[in-house]
């Protein structure tokens, strides 16, 4: 079983999604390229406090073309080799605890706990394909944990995600910049 | 020219609250709907009422607000009885998404409505989520990355 966050892991993962993509119908014929940002909250042993491991996920066909861990954002379009179609954020805890299954993926995006962003008519065009790919990140590889695993205990993931993502009570949308 | 001026309202977003994710997710699917329609934009200066989409399946709701010079997207199901579409999250973006019709998915029971007053903000929410068909040309996703 693969280490978490390691080459291993993450071929590991392409696998998963790659035979849960397999047994849909209908999946988007283009490629995207998901940027994940995943921020240290001084709970999980994964990330560091107060800094972000940046990661890339291209989508070709319905399948995963790959996989991989990036230095930063500025890395992005170099390594993607074009934009970046959707950024997913949250905290370390977040993260490590949907890859270990505690945290639904769904769940943590519409909670707020990941904050998504990119084109929403194209996700929600193609979220039962995207619901399966993250049904694979969270329930199907095999990881081992050699820090700890989750749940790491107070404050919840959600608590603090919010603090990684919490804005203003409310925000006007248009002319939001969501670049890195 | 200016989004005034194309009189297409702004649409705010509720940062906080139990389904913060939702009402970003519904916020960014209205405005650009918005933005990619007169028609939706015409009649989202027109309607005021509230309206509550509930994904059933995660016990979230969001509430849709238009009062004729905004859309705001709550992250709260509002107390009060509001005219309603719920069904499980997926169901609920095969709607939005146009993969199927609203009627469709109410003969299917996929998802279901709760009547109120004003059924104005109901139809007006339906059309405004609703993906124009020419959004889609095919399965393809955009293929301008969004640069974000």
């Amino acid at each position: 079983m693969p280490d978490i966050y390691t080459n291993e892991w993450y071929d590991a993962v392409r696998e998963a999604m790659n035979a849960s993509a397999a047994t849909l119908n209908g999946v988007p014929t283009g490629s995207f390229v998901v940027a994940v940002e995943i921020v240290g909250d001084g709970l999980s042993p994964y990330v560091e406090q107060g800094s972000t491991r940046h990661f890339l996920v291209k989508i070709d066909a319905g399948r995963c073309e790959w996989y991989r861990e990036i230095a930063s954002s500025e890395d992005e379009r170099r390594a993607a080799g074009r934009g970046v179609d959707y950024r997913f954020t949250g905290s370390a805890t977040a993260f490590d605890e949907i890859a270990c299954g505690v945290l639904d993926p769904i769940d943590a995006a519409l909670r707020g706990t990941v904050r998504v962003r990119g084109d929403m008519r194209f996700l929600m065009r193609h979220a039962e394909h995207v619901n399966a790919l993250l049904g694979a990140y969270s329930r199907e590889v095999d990881t081992t944990w050699p820090s700890g695993m989750p749940p790491y205990g107070v404050p919840s993931a959600a608590a603090a995600a919010s603090d990684v993502v919490g804005t203003d009570a409310m925000m006007r949308r248009d002319g939001e910049s969501i670049g890195a | 020219m200016t989004r005034s001026a194309r009189s297409i309202p702004p649409v705010e977003v509720e940062a906080e609250g139990e389904a913060a994710g939702m009402a970003a997710m519904v916020g960014d699917l209205i405005e650009a709907n918005l933005d990619g329609s007169r028609a939706r934009a015409w009649v989202a200066r027109r309607v005021h009422g509230r309206v509550l989409l509930e994904a059933s399946d995660r016990d979230l709701g969001v509430t849709v607000c238009f009062d004729g010079q905004r859309i705001s997207v709550l992250a709260r199901r509002e107390p009060g009885i509001l005219p309603a579409m719920r069904g499980p999250w997926l169901a609920m973006t095969r709607v939005c998404s146009g993969l199927v019709s609203p009627l469709q998915a109410l003969r299917r029971e996929d998802v279901k409505l709760g009547l109120s007053t004003p059924l104005t903000a109901l139809v007006a929410t339906a059309l405004v989520m609703k993906v124009p068909r020419g959004v889609y040309r095919d399965s393809t996703v955009n293929e301008q990355p969004a640069s974000i």
